[in-house]
């Protein structure tokens, strides 16, 4: 019976109740599409960390990130073949990329540039990463001699596709190297210590400028980032000698930290809006429940304790909780799918020099999630509302006029 | 009509005082009061002598100052929040000046509310709204929300949600204070009846000397203080 008065008080009065109906469901349909938002936001950044330059993880021989060595070659990976054999073994692995880095000078014949180099396989490296965006040319494809080097670098330089570029390195032994190369790609990651100073060649070309036959590193591109830690798991347990890292570690900098800093902004974007909700529901609810003081008092002197008062409050608070959430659920999915089907173009992100543009990805999880999070703050106000009520004294309920 | 069960209540030496701000203002000065299964008492007097908190006091809703009050020889002072719940909800009925009853219920929820939650069998619910409605001859007004009723016919609604639980003790406060005076009339016809029919203790408060014609005694309340008692 209670249950059936929470219900019916709605319909008392319909502009109040319809009042608090649109304010929860408002407020769950923001949570829901920004939910979405942040999501696209998230994988984007994933995707873009992934498949521009790390892959979804880096196996080297142990300890070797988070040393400095004075010869660094004599750690890498000596002897790659079997390594790469091993990994290409592992079912969810779809890609290997041995690979290498190291500075050196870049010249066209006018001017002389410090760079970093990384040797690569490009032709396999092509396939996977499609996130390099390429403003001019295309990435190696086989090239014996191909170079692809990074926007700002490139601009820096005024380097064209088909200029020839010179690499003067030191060999492992100290030597002084060199080696002419054709660019055939001018790539753009947004990232911008990234695109002003890299640039790729092939890992053979890299090799003989160094005098190694050894990799530094192999990445990993995978069928789905998900399946990182089975897969790191099978590398832990089939080359024990090596350590896999992945890619939010590898660029904790710009993706981990960007990730985190999301995390929180959309936590406290997340307070503000349920207390907004939350005191909007109070301040409906509050009123309503003032008018009704006698006949909480009548309910009291009938033998009803505070807790039962609160009882047939928390139904009404269910209630419209469940009835504006699932409004606030269809007016996110309208926004999404309708208005801004197209997705939102957003500036820059920090630490990243283009434009993106993001789909609200709505998933029937954070729908859940913030419906839930609707009905809570719903029956949390009205609670907050009924509290003192339902505890004052019977005799001062009834004399409310 | 079914009989109440029997009901003793005694009161000595009661005094209640309201506050305002910081001064203390005597609502009720040292009064007795025994009352006994089937006493159809009126408190009577005019407007601030005492006796809508007297009859708070008697129905459990003031709290109880100075004084003793035995409810069936129980001190209600030892008593816990959940007994003096449970006495209200089981043993006591109560008809308030203004109705009180629930606007989105029918008269029929309205009589049944208080029957569901004693958590009584829906068929004994059944027999006892239909007997409290046909009682005040509303039961074919049955489907009618407040709104739609006349202030006589809301009261009889009251008095039909008070009947139904068979409870020991009524107390009515002002019942016809809202209502013209032949209405007020009819309402006291009810409580006579159901007095009668039921010994059911009820004990009823009014300034209106039209009252007096149905009670069995009556008590005058001044200032908070028994008057003459006859």
């Amino acid at each position: 019976m209670l249950v059936k008065i929470g219900y019916r008080n709605l319909l008392r009065n319909k502009r109040r109740t319809v009042n608090v109906l649109l304010t929860v469901a408002f407020g769950t349909a923001s949570l829901f599409l920004f939910h979405g938002f942040n999501a696209s936001v998230m994988d984007l950044y994933r995707e873009n960390t992934i498949k521009s330059r790390w892959g979804n993880g880096q196996i080297n021989t142990p300890g070797y990130r988070a040393q400095v060595f004075e010869k660094p070659w004599e750690h890498w990976i000596q002897n790659p073949e079997p390594v790469i054999k091993t990994l290409s073994a592992i079912p969810s692995v779809q890609y290997v990329f041995p690979r290498m880095e190291f500075f050196s000078l870049i010249s066209n014949g006018k001017m002389n540039m410090a760079g970093r180099g990384q040797g690569v396989d490009g032709a396999t490296e092509a396939k996977f990463f499609n996130n390099m965006n390429f403003v001019a040319g295309h990435n190696l494809e086989g090239e014996v001699d191909g170079i692809v080097v990074g926007r700002g670098l490139a601009t820096a330089m005024n380097a064209k596709i088909g200029d020839r570029l010179t690499l003067l390195t030191n060999t492992v032994h100290s030597s002084i190297n060199g080696a002419d190369t054709t660019l055939t790609g001018i790539f753009h990651t947004g990232i911008k210590e990234f695109d002003d100073s890299f640039f790729r060649v092939p890992l053979k070309l890299a090799q003989t400028l160094l005098d190694v036959n050894s990799v530094e590193s192999i990445s990993l591109g995978l069928d789905s980032y998900q399946n990182w830690d089975k897969a790191a798991a099978e590398i832990k347990e089939k080359l024990p000698d090596y350590e896999a890292t992945p890619f939010n570690v590898l660029d904790e900098i710009y993706y981990q930290h960007s990730v985190d800093w999301l995390k929180s902004q959309f936590t406290i974007f997340q307070t503000i809006i349920i207390t907004v909700v939350i005191l909007g529901i109070f301040n409906t609810v509050s009123t309503s429940i003032l008018e009704r003081k006698q006949e909480i008092g009548n309910l009291r002197a009938n033998g009803e304790s505070a807790g039962d008062v609160l009882a047939m409050l928390f139904w009404e608070g269910t209630f419209m909780g469940i009835a504006g959430g699932l409004l606030g659920l269809i007016i996110g999915l309208f926004i999404a799918q309708v208005l801004l089907a197209n997705g939102i173009t957003m500036p820059p992100a920090p630490g990243i020099t283009r434009t993106f543009h993001f789909p609200i990805q709505l998933q029937p999880e954070m729908g859940m999630q913030t419906f839930v999070m609707g009905l809570m703050a719903c029956i949390f106000a009205t609670a907050l509302a009924g509290f003192k009520v339902s505890r004052q004294p019977i005799a001062d309920l009834l004399r409310a006029v | 009509m079914t009989k109440a069960p029997t009901l003793g209540v005694q009161l000595k030496g009661i005094q209640f005082n309201y506050t305002l701000g910081k001064q203390s203002i005597p609502a009720l000065r040292g009064l007795d009061l025994n009352l006994v299964a089937g006493d159809f008492v009126g408190v009577l007097g005019p407007s601030g002598s005492g006796k809508t908190t007297l009859l708070n006091l008697v129905g459990l809703i003031e709290p109880l100052q100075e004084g003793v009050y035995l409810w069936e020889d129980k001190d209600v002072r030892h008593l816990r929040d959940q007994d003096r719940n449970a006495i209200r909800k089981y043993e006591m009925g109560y008809i308030f000046q203004s109705f009180n009853l629930f606007p989105t219920l029918d008269a029929y929820d309205n009589v049944e509310f208080f029957l569901t939650r004693q958590n009584m069998a829906a068929t004994e619910r059944k027999e006892r709204v239909e007997w409290a409605l046909k009682g005040v001859n509303l039961w074919e007004h049955r489907n009618k929300r407040p709104l739609e009723m006349s202030g006589g016919q809301r009261q009889r609604v009251a008095i039909a949600r008070a009947l139904a639980k068979r409870p020991k003790f009524i107390i009515a406060d002002e019942p016809t204070a809202s209502l013209d005076h032949k209405t007020g009339q009819t309402i006291m016809e009810e409580l006579a009846k159901l007095n009668r029919e039921t010994q059911c203790t009820l004990l009823v408060s009014s300034h209106d000397p039209m009252v007096r014609g149905f009670l069995k005694r009556t008590i005058h309340l001044q200032d908070g203080v028994i008057g003459h008692a006859g």
